[in-house]
């Protein structure tokens, strides 16, 4: 059961900004000028390519589902660190979670006006969903996560 | 009418402002340390090479004035741009690292870097608009031109660096990557403030009667 969409233009903004990105750490390192900026951001390239590559896969092979419902668990593409270094994407048993509330990304940075979904877990700690992303609002959304969590405890 | 008598285009009034050089110093200049207007010039000692050097050969050739300020401009300037993607760096090291042991984004050491982020993004992207200012002062960019320049071109780098946390959601790394682009790809600071300065000039027409 799919619970939100990605929006195409967004999502293809941000493809192509990481392909450009690749590009021109590619033209940097082959024009043997990588400076030392350079090397120190080359280590999350890999991060960057996972992201890449899962949101590529939800677009062109799945209606561009971005949250979703499958066997008891939510699965969602998150604002964070990838979940493995085979996914980027977060799976998380319904059971498991506690309650869904809004907030914006805790992005690590100056940057603390992105809109999005925080979901608590029982065991304590969060995760989150990046609604800025998505072409549903965040408050639909939240309805339907919370509806979805009722659902799955009746 | 300015203009046909000499077969020339019109000159500006500040063009046609005449060099003024120190008494009997010829207008052509030093000719290897032999100043060509001075009394009693002895151009046989000089290309024997027993002149004295007039002391305004020195000034020519010490000109200009090098003292290392660039240099250490410069070098500020990218001790705060590395400080600032050190930590980024060590940040998505230390999330990778983090991930690989199992831990999650909640892990200590992962927040704590993310505190460092979040308080150096500003203040180190700031001062190295300041060290970039110096610098392009240093080599010789007009005062005005570098501050609006790197005012405005620090402006973009935190722009770009928003965007790209917005656009690639992963804390500290999209950020990192936006600013990192932006710094590489927009230029300098004082060429940027010369371009918005001049754009904004109230050129005087070019008279047309030399048509």
């Amino acid at each position: 059961m799919v619970l939100a969409r990605f929006s195409y233009p967004v999502a293809v903004t941000s493809l192509v900004f990481v392909v450009l990105m690749l590009c021109a750490f590619a033209n940097i390192y082959f024009s043997n000028a990588p400076d030392f900026r350079f090397w120190i951001l080359l280590p999350t390239l890999p991060i960057i390519v996972l992201y890449a590559w899962d949101l590529l896969r939800q677009l062109v092979f799945h209606g561009a589902r971005a949250v979703w419902i499958a066997n008891g668990k939510l699965i969602f593409l998150p604002y964070g660190w990838p979940k493995s270094f085979k996914t980027f994407l977060y799976s998380v048993p319904l059971e498991t979670v506690d309650h869904f509330s809004t907030a914006n990304m805790e992005t690590g940075s100056f940057v603390t006006w992105l809109q999005g979904i925080w979901v608590h877990r029982k065991a304590g700690g969060y995760f989150q969903i990046p609604t800025y992303l998505l072409v549903e609002p965040r408050d639909v959304v939240l309805a339907r996560l919370n509806e979805a969590l009722a659902a799955s405890r009746s | 009418m300015p203009g046909f008598s000499n077969l020339s285009l019109p000159r500006w009034p500040e063009e046609d402002a005449r060099l003024v050089l120190p008494p009997g110093f010829h207008p052509d200049g030093l000719l290897g340390g032999l100043n060509l207007g001075a009394r009693g010039t002895n151009i046989d000692a000089w290309a024997n090479g027993t002149h004295i050097l007039s002391p305004l050969s020195a000034t020519v050739r010490s000109a200009p004035d090098h003292d290392g300020s660039p240099e250490r401009a410069e070098g500020i300037s990218k001790a705060m741009e590395g400080t600032k993607l050190a930590a980024e760096g060590a940040h998505g090291f230390g999330a990778m690292t983090a991930l690989a042991a199992g831990a999650s984004r909640a892990a200590p050491a992962i927040e704590g870097l993310e505190m460092v982020n979040k308080g150096f993004v500003y203040p180190l992207t700031i001062g190295k608009g300041i060290a970039d200012t110096f610098g392009d002062v240093h080599n010789g960019a007009s005062l005005q031109d570098a501050i609006l320049g790197n005012a405005v071109r620090s402006g973009l780098v935190l722009g770009a660096t928003a965007l790209g946390q917005a656009i690639i959601p992963v804390p500290i790394v999209g950020g990192a990557i936006g600013g990192y682009a932006a710094d590489l790809l927009l230029p300098s600071g004082s060429s940027m403030g010369h371009g918005i300065i001049q754009g904004m000039a109230d050129h005087r027409p070019q008279p047309l009667d030399y048509l």
